[in-house]
């Protein structure tokens, strides 16, 4: 047993490791003070976090090449997934996003985050000797499939991280400067379009509500003015004892789930908010060195591409709790309480640790 | 490959130097949030928990001196709606809900409405007001449907007497958009009148409305999202209204009211030694419980257009011509000014031709009165004397001496819009009619008729003055509010002036006076004087009562005390269009003073 933690040890990058455990011990206790030590999610997410620090052992030991060349048939899985979703998920909210599996409620596009990704990179090898253009629209039709499922779900949030996962590649891949601008100008072009026949009126509530959450306090504006409230009542070092918190007299809801950084800001202040910023940056850091260091470009592709994940999501939430960005259901990446984001980000590390290990077996 | 691998990590660095500023930009908005607005957030976050709801204090009873209810606050059970956060078509829904299992009339909703309108600071407004036990247990088994309505005890103001007393207590009445402003405007109010929903409207609810009211406290305390309580911060009590007892006795309200039942008009009585009222009567009335909780359109259009105007207040707010109830004030300023003495008399034709005119005026009385002094001129109200006096006395001493008796002046009762009306004098003609003053207008004022309006209420104090001969202090509605008046305070007027005239009004009962149908029935020694007022002046046209449009007749006054001997009550009564003093409004005195001695003996 001693010798099998030490083979796992072995092949994990240690900083990288003690990082994430440091975020997994705040996204604990941040859950804790939410919604209190003796509740179930708290226990919940204690279970989540090791059930998931056991998928991350397991998958720093996986073989990758064995990924890429399923990879084909795992992105068929996952849209798949996304399509029996459509049809038996469990309706929350008006919105069809999970798969109830009894003891776990799957949301199946976060597995998109993941999949998406592994696809277009193994292609990228297949496209190598093909035309670039050609390369970039089999890349963005692959990545807009899963994007218009997950937008009929609907979840705009969930489905534009992943149309961006592959726009990322396309990026990273060397797209030419005139076709990012004429990328651009098409989605300028495509705006008004989007914003009359695509968007709800509930997500075209939330973004107007954004420039001005006070005309509308009560619907969609409440979330952002009490979180504001939360936030700006932490201050410099958080809100003392003596006055009642937000989340406390429930003024502020969902705080365990999409506004825990809310809590984080109330309870620990804007040097708490910078400590935490601290403590991902240097988890980002290693990532990036991980990243960066890697010997096959696919690899390092991959790699980059799920660390930008991670950053924009991570960005994306707390730009959204601070009522800088309209509110789409993008949890705190590690954070937030929930299984299934957890388990997906959990993995991409160990994938990008495995990559890490394995790299001096594999170099272009 | 190389190659490929600078493109991406330069690639990479242009992703993370974008997401950077994005970074940035969060942390300005931090700093924004956390530190440059701290203050504000956090005062935001405290007013989001804490939540000060009003106790209101409970308003002041009101009895009458012999500790008999008038004004009374029933416990009753309210619907309340908790109108936060609510669209009109929401509260329609909840409202359109309990309908299907409470009656809640049209009136009921419109007023529902109109306060949510004009109550900016109220959270719950009641929709139905005093629910029977039947209806509160029915609403308690279905609670659960309507989370935002509640069951609330309030006070009810009730009057258990209102008919009876409907003008002297007048009543009270939601809070107007009119009286918020007012409220509004003063901070110390505004704190009094937290939360509270009525406020008084008329008479003595009006008049004493902050001895009655109290002020209103408040409980501060912590609530959560869902509105639940958390904790007490802060709890100030509410300070009671005071209790009133008044000078008023409930038996002579009723029976007062009973006698001017048929009549229009109105009758007050005092207790001549310390100005207290005891009776304060206007007919007809009104039930002031029908305002309490918002009159009804159809209810409130019956009382404003009805021509008889019930809700006029005959007593102090309108005023009469006082007639020949004048003549005993006129006769002391006559004494007082030697322009007449105990043994002056003057032959009267039953005519008076005003001296340097050929301008004739009548007596009542076509045959006149013959050889006529003072004491007969009071008791038999001789014209034709007193326009003899009146032009030897000259308007303006006229209007002095009967100045000293409250004429043109309000009695200073504790009442809303008291009327002070009008003492003729030359002064008072030349600001109001830019016109000099005539003759023929003395000798109109000497039988209190021309310009000459009065109200009952003043009358009666002017009789209270002439009968304890010095300054009276206001009319008083509380009970022993000036007991020790009789002290050390200077005389009006000689106190055989005094006699004299008294000695007139004692006549008038007797078997040559004007009400000289009493004078084998007068126990109680009633003395007092009849009045006749013109309503209409009949040019060319004998005056015949039988043949005479109602609005147009006479009104029918008597003023006078009693005993003779030893005054102890005095009484006003007038009856509109009531014809003689002596044959109506002296009949009913009369009664009112018998019933007086017979119930307090």
């Amino acid at each position: 047993m001693n010798n099998f933690f030490t083979f796992l040890f072995s092949r994990t990058d240690k900083q990288l490791f003690i990082f994430l455990l440091i975020i997994l011990f705040f996204s604990l206790n941040l859950i804790g003070q939410a919604v209190g030590f003796d509740s179930s999610f708290f226990f919940k997410q204690l279970l989540f976090i090791f059930t998931g620090l056991i998928i991350f052992m397991l998958v720093s030991i996986l073989n990758l090449r064995f990924l890429f060349r399923y990879s084909l048939i795992i992105y068929i899985l996952s849209i798949l997934l996304l399509l029996l979703t459509a049809f038996f998920g469990t309706e929350i909210n008006g919105s069809k996003r999970w798969l109830d599996f009894g003891i776990f409620k799957l949301q199946s596009s976060e597995i998109l985050k993941l999949t998406l990704p592994i696809f277009l990179v193994s292609l990228i090898d297949y496209f190598k000797n093909r035309s670039q253009t050609l390369t970039e629209l089999v890349f963005l039709s692959i990545s807009f499939i899963p994007f218009f499922i997950i937008l009929n779900q609907p979840d705009l949030g969930s489905g534009l991280i992943i149309l961006f996962s592959g726009l990322i590649i396309i990026f990273l891949n060397g797209l030419s400067l005139k076709k990012i601008l004429i990328g651009i100008l098409g989605f300028l072009i495509l705006l008004p379009y989007a914003w009359i026949n695509i968007l709800k009126d509930y997500q075209k509530g939330r973004i107007l509500n954004l420039i001005d959450p006070f005309s509308n306090p009560l619907d969609g504006g409440y979330h952002a003015i009490q979180s504001s409230i939360a936030i700006g009542s932490g201050g410099l070092f958080g809100k003392s004892s003596e006055f009642s918190s937000q989340h406390d007299l429930l003024f502020l809801p969902e705080t365990h789930t999409d506004f825990i950084f809310a809590v984080l800001s109330e309870n620990y202040g804007f040097l708490g908010n910078i400590i935490f910023f601290l403590i991902f940056f240097l988890f980002v850091y290693r990532l990036i060195i991980i990243s960066v260091n890697l010997h096959s470009h696919s690899h390092r592709l991959l790699a980059m591409t799920y660390v930008m994940i991670f950053i924009l999501c991570f960005l994306i939430n707390i730009a959204m709790v601070t009522g800088l960005f309209p509110i789409v259901g993008i949890p705190l990446p590690l954070i937030s309480y929930g299984g299934s984001s957890l388990f997906i980000y959990l993995i991409m590390f160990a994938l990008i640790n495995s990559l890490n290990y394995n790299k001096t077996l594999i170099a272009d | 490959m190389l190659n490929s691998r600078f493109i991406l990590v330069r690639r990479f660095n242009i992703l993370l130097a974008i997401l950077s500023l994005f970074l940035l930009l969060i942390a300005i908005r931090l700093f924004w949030l956390q530190i440059y607005k701290n203050d504000f957030y956090l005062e935001r976050s405290k007013s989001n928990s804490e939540r000060i709801e009003p106790i209101k204090s409970l308003r002041g009873l009101i009895f009458d001196r012999n500790d008999n209810i008038l004004a009374e606050n029933i416990l009753t059970y309210n619907l309340e709606v908790d109108i936060e956060n609510k669209s009109t078509e929401d509260l329609n829904n909840i409202i359109g809900e309990l309908s299907t299992i409470l009656s809640i009339s049209e009136h009921e909703r419109d007023l529902f409405f109109k306060m949510r309108s004009e109550r900016k600071f109220l959270r719950e407004i009641p929709l139905k007001i005093n629910i029977n036990n039947e209806e509160l247990t029915f609403f308690v088994s279905k609670k659960f449907l309507f989370p935002d309505v509640t069951i609330k005890e309030d006070f009810l103001r009730s009057y258990p007497h209102g008919i009876e007393n409907a003008h002297l207590i007048g009543f009270i009445n939601r809070i107007s958009k009119k009286d918020l402003e007012k409220i509004e405007n003063d901070p110390e109010m505004l704190d009094a009148y937290f939360g509270m929903t009525h406020i008084g409207k008329q008479g003595i609810e009006n008049s004493f409305e902050n001895d009655l009211r109290g002020k209103s406290g408040f409980k501060k305390i912590r609530v959560n999202a869902k509105n639940s309580f958390i904790a007490e911060i802060e709890n100030k009590k509410a300070l009671d209204g005071q209790d009133l007892i008044l000078s008023i006795d409930l038996d002579l309200q009723r029976k007062s009211h009973e006698l001017l039942k048929n009549y229009k008009g109105s009758l007050i009585m005092t207790d001549i030694s310390n100005s207290e009222v005891l009776a304060y009567q206007s007919n007809p009335s009104f039930d002031p419980n029908l305002f309490v909780n918002g009159i009804s359109f159809a209810e409130w259009d019956k009382l404003n257009l009805d021509p008889d105007k019930p809700m006029l207040d005959r007593v102090t707010n309108a005023v009469y011509p006082p007639g020949s109830t004048i003549k005993p004030f006129l006769s002391i300023a006559g004494l007082e000014n030697n322009i007449i003495n105990e043994d002056y008399s003057i032959s009267d034709p039953g005519f008076y031709k005003l001296p340097k005119t050929k301008k004739i005026f009548m007596d009542w009385k076509k045959e006149g009165h013959g050889n006529v002094n003072i004491v007969k001129a009071i008791a038999e109200s001789c014209d034709v004397y007193f326009y003899d006096l009146a032009y030897r006395l000259g308007i303006e001493k006229m209007s002095d001496g009967l100045r000293k008796f409250s004429f043109g002046q309000k009695t200073g009762i504790n009442l809303p819009s008291e009327k002070k009306g009008i003492l003729p004098s030359l002064e008072w003609k030349l600001k109001h009619h830019k016109k000099k003053w005539n003759a023929y207008e003395t000798i109109n004022t000497s039988i209190g008729q021309g310009d000459f309006l009065s109200s009952p209420a003043q009358l009666v104090h002017g009789l209270n003055i002439l009968l304890n001969n010095k300054p009276m202090p206001p009319l008083s509605l509380i009970k022993d509010k000036f007991s020790d008046v009789s002290l050390g305070v200077k005389k009006i007027t000689d106190e055989k002036y005094i006699e004299i005239v008294k000695r007139g009004m004692q006549e008038v009962t007797s078997s040559n006076g004007t009400f000289r149908s009493i004078a084998n029935n007068n126990n109680n020694k009633i003395a007092g004087k009849t009045g006749t007022a013109q309503v209409f002046s009949l040019k060319n046209q004998a005056y015949d009562e039988n043949n005479i449009a109602d609005h147009l007749k006479d009104h029918s006054l008597f003023i006078g005390y009693a005993p003779y001997d030893n005054p102890q009550v005095s009484i006003a009564v007038i009856i509109e269009n009531g014809g003689h003093g002596s044959t109506v409004a002296a009949p009913i005195a009369k009664k009112m003073l018998d019933f007086y001695f017979e119930t307090t003996k």
